[in-house]
């Protein structure tokens, strides 16, 4: 559905983002880009929805080249933006609109739909998010955790095939995360999303129960994999930075953990 | 309340400015004034054109008496506004003293700073009311005559009077609008009167940035202050502003291309 070749990408001509990135998501895929901080899992979904153009390597939907060229076509621009929808990190960039009703329309009244049409598909995406109530308020006095779901229904309007989910949990309080995994999970099975998530939550990843690729610090492809496979290979994941290891005491005693502050939470003990 | 010394005693003020100006925006809100408030109450629709109308009289009257006749009216409904039992959460400001506190610093530098050049005779001729110096003879440089007497004129005063007034009038108006109306129905306000789509939506973009950012500036602030400890070295200082001001820029650049990519993965463009 979504196939990556050959991607590299340097920030100011030479900072490199991402170096030599080849992968292909399927129809209907559970997807996770995984690594540290700083490792490109944002520039490579940005390159994925077509909003940054890498100076090498090739994407292509459905098997059509996605390029600044191809871009330019109005009509596949517009079948481009219908199935791929990006939800950033940060809901206060993406939430532009006078209130939640005008944020939910704007994505479909772009894509050439009525108003009523458009008013219709946000009122069902306002029952399936639960944020009926919000519906005349203006985005930015919202919560973190209401501002996410509003910000996840301007792009489900849009009723897009393939979601691209940037650190969809960062900032949020624990309830909020769990409803917002349920959510994705539910896009997924139900709705027949294909999803891909950016993350170093590795919690998430273990609960989205998807395919997974590990970044490196040094940008490229370390593995791809299934999620379990992955998560149980504790030197993979020391490797690239998303685990460490904490020497501690407690009491008399020496401790060390591999710590990724979730589950590969083990103690060897050491005197 | 903390002091800093010379430049760093500015720099505390204007970060509170700041500060109070996020507040003011983001006061005229929901919870702030109950409904049947004498203002709050008023329809937005009725508070936008009266602020309207007063805008475009001021700026058309050049009498110095109904200029200052306006500022009078305008002082009794702050008064008023002020003493209404009908105010859920008191902002400070609301006493008549705190706003006119508010209000004329910026009338002081935008209108009688800029203007007070053109109580000049260089600039405005008349009839001399004081004296500031004689010189030898009457000189020309350039398109400019400069007389033997240079002082301020009866006309200059009144030009600086008329200007100081008019800023004066203009701000007031201004605040009492914000201060009593939530930035959404001003919106409203302004559709219901055909305000282009586009205007608008560039408004609420601007409104949005301006209370992000004055966020932005009032953490830099608590930030400072939390760390402050009685010391404030000139060079210290000028090195956090310095920094501060980079930090900001770089912000500003980041927040506005990632509000572009959002409204272009979302499909701006294409109708």
């Amino acid at each position: 559905m979504l196939r990556l070749e050959n991607i590299s990408y340097t920030y100011e001509g030479n900072i490199p983002a991402l170096v030599d990135i080849s992968l292909e998501i399927k129809p209907f895929e559970r997807f996770a880009i995984i690594g540290a901080n700083g490792s490109g899992k944002s520039t490579l979904l940005k390159i994925m929805a077509g909003l940054l153009y890498p100076p090498s390597g090739r994407v292509f939907l459905n098997g059509k080249e996605v390029s600044e060229r191809t871009l330019k076509d109005r009509d596949f621009l517009k079948v481009f933006r219908s199935t791929v929808g990006f939800l950033f990190q940060d809901p206060d960039v993406q939430l532009f609109s006078e209130t939640v009703l005008d944020e939910l329309i704007y994505g479909p009244l772009q894509l050439g739909l009525t108003k009523d049409e458009a008013i219709y598909r946000a009122e069902q995406v306002m029952d399936l998010l639960e944020i009926k109530a919000l519906r005349d308020r203006p985005p930015y006095r919202l919560s973190g955790g209401e501002k996410k779901r509003v910000a996840i229904g301007s792009v489900l309007t849009m009723n897009p095939e393939i979601l691209l989910l940037d650190e969809p949990t960062s900032g949020l309080d624990p309830r909020s995360q769990c409803s917002l995994i349920e959510l994705i999970l539910y896009l997924s099975s139900e709705a027949k999303k294909t999803i891909v998530i950016a993350t170093h939550d590795l919690s998430l990843v273990d609960e989205f129960g998807a395919r997974v690729a590990v970044l490196s610090e040094d940008h490229r492809i370390e593995r791809i994999g299934e999620a379990g496979e992955i998560l149980s290979d504790e030197r993979l994941l020391l490797k690239v930075n998303l685990i460490h290891e904490h020497l501690h005491y407690h009491g008399e005693r020496l401790h060390r953990h591999l710590h990724s502050h979730c589950f590969l939470h083990r103690h060897e003990e050491k005197q | 309340m903390i002091r800093w010394r010379g430049s760093s005693d500015f720099i505390d003020r204007t970060l509170r400015s700041v500060v109070w100006i996020k507040e003011l925006m983001t006061m005229g809100g929901e919870g702030t004034f109950s409904h049947n408030h004498f203002l709050r109450g008023l329809r937005p629709e009725l508070k936008v054109f009266t602020a309207f109308v007063i805008l475009v009289s001021i700026s058309l009257i050049h009498e110095v008496k109904i200029q200052c006749l306006i500022s009078l009216g305008l002082f009794l409904i702050i008064l008023v506004s002020g003493l209404s039992g009908e105010v859920t959460v008191r902002p400070p400001w609301l006493n008549p003293l705190r706003f006119y506190r508010r209000v004329l610093p910026l009338t002081l530098f935008f209108g009688l700073f800029l203007s007070l050049p053109a109580s000049i005779n260089l600039f405005v001729k008349g009839e001399l009311a004081i004296r500031l110096l004689r010189l030898d003879s009457p000189k020309d440089f350039w398109i400019y005559h400069i007389p033997q007497e240079i002082g301020i004129t009866y006309e200059g005063l009144n030009l600086t009077a008329l200007l100081t007034l008019r800023v004066f009038n203009a701000i007031t108006t201004t605040f009492l609008l914000i201060t009593y109306t939530p930035f959404e129905e001003i919106i409203k306000a302004l559709k219901r009167f055909r305000i282009p789509e586009t205007f608008l939506m560039i408004l609420l973009l601007s409104y949005r940035y301006i209370i992000l950012f004055a966020r932005v500036v009032e953490d830099f602030y608590l930030a400072k202050r939390a760390r402050y400890m009685g010391r404030s070295d000139r060079d210290i200082i000028e090195n956090w502003v310095a920094g501060r001001m980079h930090l900001l820029f770089r912000k500003t650049k980041h927040l506005s291309e990632e509000m572009n990519s959002a409204m272009k993965a979302r499909g701006m463009g294409l109708r």
